[in-house]
């Protein structure tokens, strides 16, 4: 009988990536003189075809001295030909059907990733972080949910009963997960973002990006606390179209977390979501 | 350490009146190591020829280290004689296909399938091995090692260093040098400058200071300006890895199927002149078929 962590993975082998993305990579490989950098772009603003070339690159396959965590990365590693023909293979296995059993809304959820990604990303910036860790907060970004989309394809009849509880019980979908399946989804990224070796870091952010108690978390990592925020953060700008101000709990978080590094981003929605808007366009979402 | 060149042609054999001085065969080059070990890099249609050689001295074992299993690389190996027959013991190395998810197996027995050749890989008499290396994966025969480091190309390719005695030699196979694919204005293209830089000293560290560089010289920087992404590399980009390198003799092969044996020497005759000022720089040399070098 294999582990739950096993059978996830096992699962996420033939999960097909999001349509949009799948008919970008079908049309920009069907002409020879594609601009290379737009095929990038649209990988990595996918969460599966994200995950499924990490998982790839740093696999034992490859004696890596140290983890690959961005796609960039993994084209200058393995050469731009193999990534493409990899975003073509996961492409032909088909596109993830915009209505799933268990109810997630496929397109609110990829609009959650990238947002989160690219205000990470921002973020990051804003914080003085290097060039090359930014494009780390991205990635981290757009794959701190994945847990949820496993669930929705693993284990839909559950997962939507979660949903369903979930829409009663507003914030409290981690114990309602827990109480369901026996883990949450902030645990299944985990798992799979250590089986398949990726970065220390990616998996902590992954993992703590719900985790407030004191003490519970590693409250003096960049990354945790910049998942934690961006997901707040990108969850009130999809909620309002005309979102002046952020709520005062978030406010609340944000000055705790960084103190006062972040408050030209708190004052200003409008800001943040141009930035999210560059980011969408790759997706045409 | 005893190397022998059996093809130095790229991407196409080409048997015509002027490529005869240099050769028409694909890539392949044999190695004796000092403990005796026969080491073949590359099976392509030079692995003909050298498996002719090798019938007088049956059974033999040997070791075929593939760079990648692009045609020209591997079109000799159905063609091997040895292959054939009984007590020949036969280990071939190279790279699993990511994409498609292969073994090395799986690919070079593909190649055998009815529509390409009439007799099916099981029907092969010599023990045959395959390995499929992880990268940078150390390779003992005796006292002999072989290391590869993966390689820029249009698809995985291995560069192999061969270490024997107290000499080494190393082997690009078909290499192109990552370039940026972002434009100066892009948020990316800083990022994306340093993690090329940063793949390039390990490259250079791999190979630093070995006797010998045998590096695929496919194009002129010229030529290469409408042939980007096509997975070779430059005269220009194989002197400088020597010299970034430390390495003392470079040879260029691989060569450009078009190219004459007139063009070749022409091109060689220019590149010996530009760096004819750098006493303490590698010495360089044309690839040709039948050339050996003993170190």
């Amino acid at each position: 009988m294999k582990n739950l962590q096993e059978q996830l993975a096992d699962m996420v082998e033939s999960m097909p990536a999001f349509p949009t993305s799948v008919k970008k990579v079908i049309e920009l490989t069907a002409d020879i003189n594609s601009n290379h950098k737009d095929l990038v772009k649209v990988i990595e603003h996918d969460p599966i075809m994200t995950f499924k070339i990490l998982k790839l690159v740093n696999s034992p396959y490859f004696g890596l001295s140290r983890e690959i965590s961005s796609i960039n990365h993994s084209v200058v590693y393995m050469g731009l030909n193999t990534v493409k023909n990899l975003a073509i293979s996961i492409a032909s296995i088909g596109m993830l059907p915009n209505e799933n059993e268990a109810g997630l809304n496929i397109d609110k959820f990829l609009y959650h990733s990238v947002s989160t990604a690219a205000l990470s990303h921002l973020l990051s910036k804003q914080l003085g972080i290097s060039n090359k860790e930014n494009s780390d907060f991205f990635v981290t970004g757009l794959l701190h949910d994945f847990g949820k989309i496993v669930f929705s394809q693993s284990l839909p009849k559950e997962y939507k009963k979660a949903l369903y509880l979930e829409r009663s019980n507003p914030n409290r979908l981690i114990e309602i997960e827990k109480n369901i399946m026996g883990v949450d989804h902030t645990q299944v990224g985990m798992l799979l973002s250590k089986k398949w070796n990726l970065s220390s870091q990616l998996r902590k952010a992954i993992g703590f990006h719900h985790t407030t108690k004191s003490g519970e978390y590693p409250d003096n990592d960049v990354l945790v606390n910049i998942i934690f925020i961006t997901n707040k953060l990108s969850k009130e700008l999809q909620g309002s179209e005309n979102l002046k101000s952020f709520s005062k709990e978030l406010v609340s978080d944000i000055k705790s977390r960084f103190g006062n590094d972040l408050d030209k981003y708190i004052e200003s929605p409008e800001e943040l979501r141009k930035e999210i808007k560059k980011s969408l366009q790759f997706l045409n979402i | 350490m005893k190397i022998k060149f059996w093809g130095v042609r790229g991407s196409i054999a080409t048997p015509k009146d002027n490529t005869l001085r240099y050769g028409g065969n694909t890539t392949c080059i044999e190695i004796i190591s000092d403990d005796g070990k026969r080491i073949i890099l590359d099976a392509g249609t030079g692995l003909f020829p050298l498996g002719q050689q090798l019938l007088n001295q049956m059974p033999i074992q040997c070791s075929i280290f593939l760079t990648h299993t692009h045609w020209d690389h591997i079109q000799g190996l159905p063609f091997f004689t040895p292959l054939f027959i009984p007590n020949n013991i036969i280990n071939i190395y190279g790279s699993f296909d990511p994409v498609c998810n292969k073994s090395l197996k799986d690919i070079l027995t593909q190649q055998m399938e009815y529509c390409y050749f009439p007799v099916r890989e099981a029907e092969l008499k010599a023990t045959i091995q395959y390995t499929s290396l992880p990268e940078k994966q150390v390779t003992k025969l005796g006292e002999t090692k072989v290391t590869n480091i993966l390689l820029n190309h249009p698809v995985l390719n291995y560069g192999y260093k061969i270490e024997s005695g107290n000499k080494k030699v190393f082997f690009t196979g078909d290499l192109e040098f990552p370039y940026n694919i972002y434009e100066p204005e892009d948020d990316s293209y800083e990022d994306y400058n340093n993690l090329i830089n940063q793949r390039n000293e390990i490259i250079y560290d791999f190979i630093r200071d070995v006797d010998v560089l045998i590096a695929d010289s496919a194009y002129t920087t010229e030529e290469y300006k409408s042939r980007k992404g096509w997975g070779h590399g430059t005269f220009d980009t194989c002197i400088n890895m020597a010299k970034q390198a430390n390495v003392g003799s470079l040879y260029f092969t691989h060569h450009e199927p078009t190219r004459s044996d007139d063009n070749l020497e022409d091109i060689f005759k220019d590149i010996l002149e530009e760096n004819k000022d750098n006493p303490n720089g590698p010495n360089y040399f044309l690839a040709k078929e039948g050339m050996e070098i003993e170190l």
